[in-house]
């Protein structure tokens, strides 16, 4: 009876210590990992089950979440990527170089506690299941992917949260440092270029990058030849430029128009016609103070009015003006105006 | 405030709302053209087609605001009373190998301050820079229209 209880002492001793034999070593394992630390080298990650996918990842956090997705772990959403991007952050820190890392480290504190709590409960599901020859494996993994955490909850104290960009690296891609800038500089060009093609017409189709400038190009010298053709026609219609603008500043606005707003029109119009008339480059003056009054968005929207009854414009125009005509920062936008010298 | 928030707003707000600035773009160009009506009723066509021209894309160039480097870099160069030179020339001989390699080059030329802003900054103001453009077409040709009926 002594030798079998000796035995059973000896196998519950022999396991135990082969556990601890099996912790200690994953634990110096990780120290030794930690001190050198080789983002790229993710041969660290001794006991791998089969099944693992390590494209571009770190291994320990993407092996515990294989093995979440294994054991169904279906009680709370397992974050694999963060714990990822932890490990990232983590390298980039020791770099030294990355903003983006320190970013995700101050993204993370509210999630590590959950991880911790998640991943003592992964514990207790594989201590109940009893599988002793994987079992060690996935206990190392926890570890590893616990200590991995709280290295990262460590790490976040010194950084500036709110100054960097956030970033995600997705599952299978790069997380280089490099690699990631060149994905948010390509996000962002193209971006950009969703935009562009909004706005140029007949651009819903093109999908490529090179075909879309060529577009753009396009379209942009088509733009300025226009601005030119237009101010050549205008040029030479000229002559009758300012009758007909006089007539309408003057003369049509009393019928369009009643109501208060006119009183306080007439006398500022009255001023305003030899200002211009008369008016060389320094009488700018006047024409402002003019249209910093308050009824001067009616004078405006008055002129606007005419002109477009006159030459049934597009309806769109007419419509953006009078939508825009709560027109009470125009004295706020004209100072921009009234600062800068006047090119003519 | 409806307009100021507009103004305002343009770099962040994806709506793009120009309200404002149509509205200053068409009040400082209709009274750069009176000016120039009344300054130079002797000088040829041609003058007075340069002015309006200039007087377009000052007007431009003001409506924008300080706010967008493309505006700036025009401000700039109508300060300077250079000649507003735009390179109007398609490279005739341009064959597409030529194009396609140096597109954002091309690009540059036709957007004012290009050449020094890198990839990115180059096509937000290429957008910023279309918008006011076909801004300023439509009022020019309402213009136009409104004076020639």
């Amino acid at each position: 009876m002594y030798s079998a209880k000796q035995s059973e002492d000896v196998v519950g001793r022999s396991t135990k210590s082969a556990l601890m034999a099996h912790s200690a070593a994953a634990r110096v394992a990780e120290e030794s990992s930690r001190n050198t630390w080789d983002p790229l080298d993710y041969s660290y990650n001794i006991s791998l089950p089969q099944d693992q996918e390590t494209n571009g990842l770190v291994a320990g956090g993407m092996s515990a979440s294989c093995l979440s997705e294994r054991y169904q772990l279906g009680s709370a959403p397992f974050p694999p990527h963060k714990a990822v991007i932890s490990k990232h952050s983590i390298e980039t820190n020791i770099k030294g170089n990355k903003r983006k890392g320190q970013a995700e480290c101050g993204a993370l504190p509210s999630q590590s506690p959950e991880d911790r709590a998640q991943n003592v409960k992964a514990e207790e599901q594989y201590d109940v299941s009893l599988k002793s020859s994987s079992k060690h494996p996935t206990a190392n993994d926890e570890k590893k992917r616990k200590n991995e955490v709280r290295l990262g909850s460590n790490n976040q104290s010194p950084a500036s949260k709110d100054d960097y960009i956030h970033v995600r690296a997705k599952r299978g891609q790069a997380t280089n440092s490099h690699s990631l800038a060149e994905r948010i500089r390509r996000e962002k060009i193209s971006e950009r270029m969703k935009l562009l093609q909004d706005l140029v017409p007949g651009c819903s189709k093109i999908n490529g990058k090179a075909m879309m400038l060529d577009e753009i190009i396009n379209y942009v010298q088509s733009l300025q030849r226009q601005v030119e053709f237009l101010s050549m026609k205008l040029a030479a219609v000229n002559p009758e430029l300012n009758f007909d603008l006089e007539q309408i500043l003057s003369g049509d606005i009393h019928s369009c128009y009643g109501g208060s707003a006119i009183p306080a029109i007439g006398p500022g119009m009255s001023s305003f016609q030899p200002q211009l008339y008369g008016s060389t480059l320094q009488r700018i003056t006047q024409p402002e103070m003019f249209y910093s009054a308050p009824s001067s968005g009616d004078l405006l929207q008055a002129s606007f009015s005419q002109i477009s009854n006159m030459s049934q414009l597009p309806i769109a125009w007419h419509n953006d003006l009078q939508n825009t005509l709560p027109m009470n920062s125009i004295p706020n936008e004209t100072p921009t105006e009234r600062n800068g010298i006047n090119p003519f | 405030m409806e307009s100021k928030s507009s103004t305002t707003g343009n770099r962040d707000n994806p709506n793009r709302n120009l309200h404002g600035s149509k509205t200053m773009m068409a009040s400082h160009f209709l009274r750069a053209l009176f000016r120039i009506q009344q300054t130079s009723t002797s000088s040829s066509s041609a003058g007075r087609s340069r002015r309006i021209r200039r007087a377009a894309y000052a007007s431009m160039a003001y409506s924008a605001g300080t706010r967008r480097a493309w505006s700036r870099a025009l401000l700039r160069k109508l300060r300077s009373r250079a000649r507003l030179r735009f390179p109007r020339r398609l490279s005739r001989a341009a064959t597409p190998q030529r194009r396609d390699m140096d597109q954002a080059q091309v690009l540059r030329k036709l957007v004012p301050g290009g050449p020094s802003m890198d990839d990115c900054k180059l096509l937000e103001e290429t957008a910023d820079y279309i918008r006011f453009l076909t801004t300023q077409v439509r009022l020019m040709q309402t213009v136009m229209d409104s004076v020639s009926s």
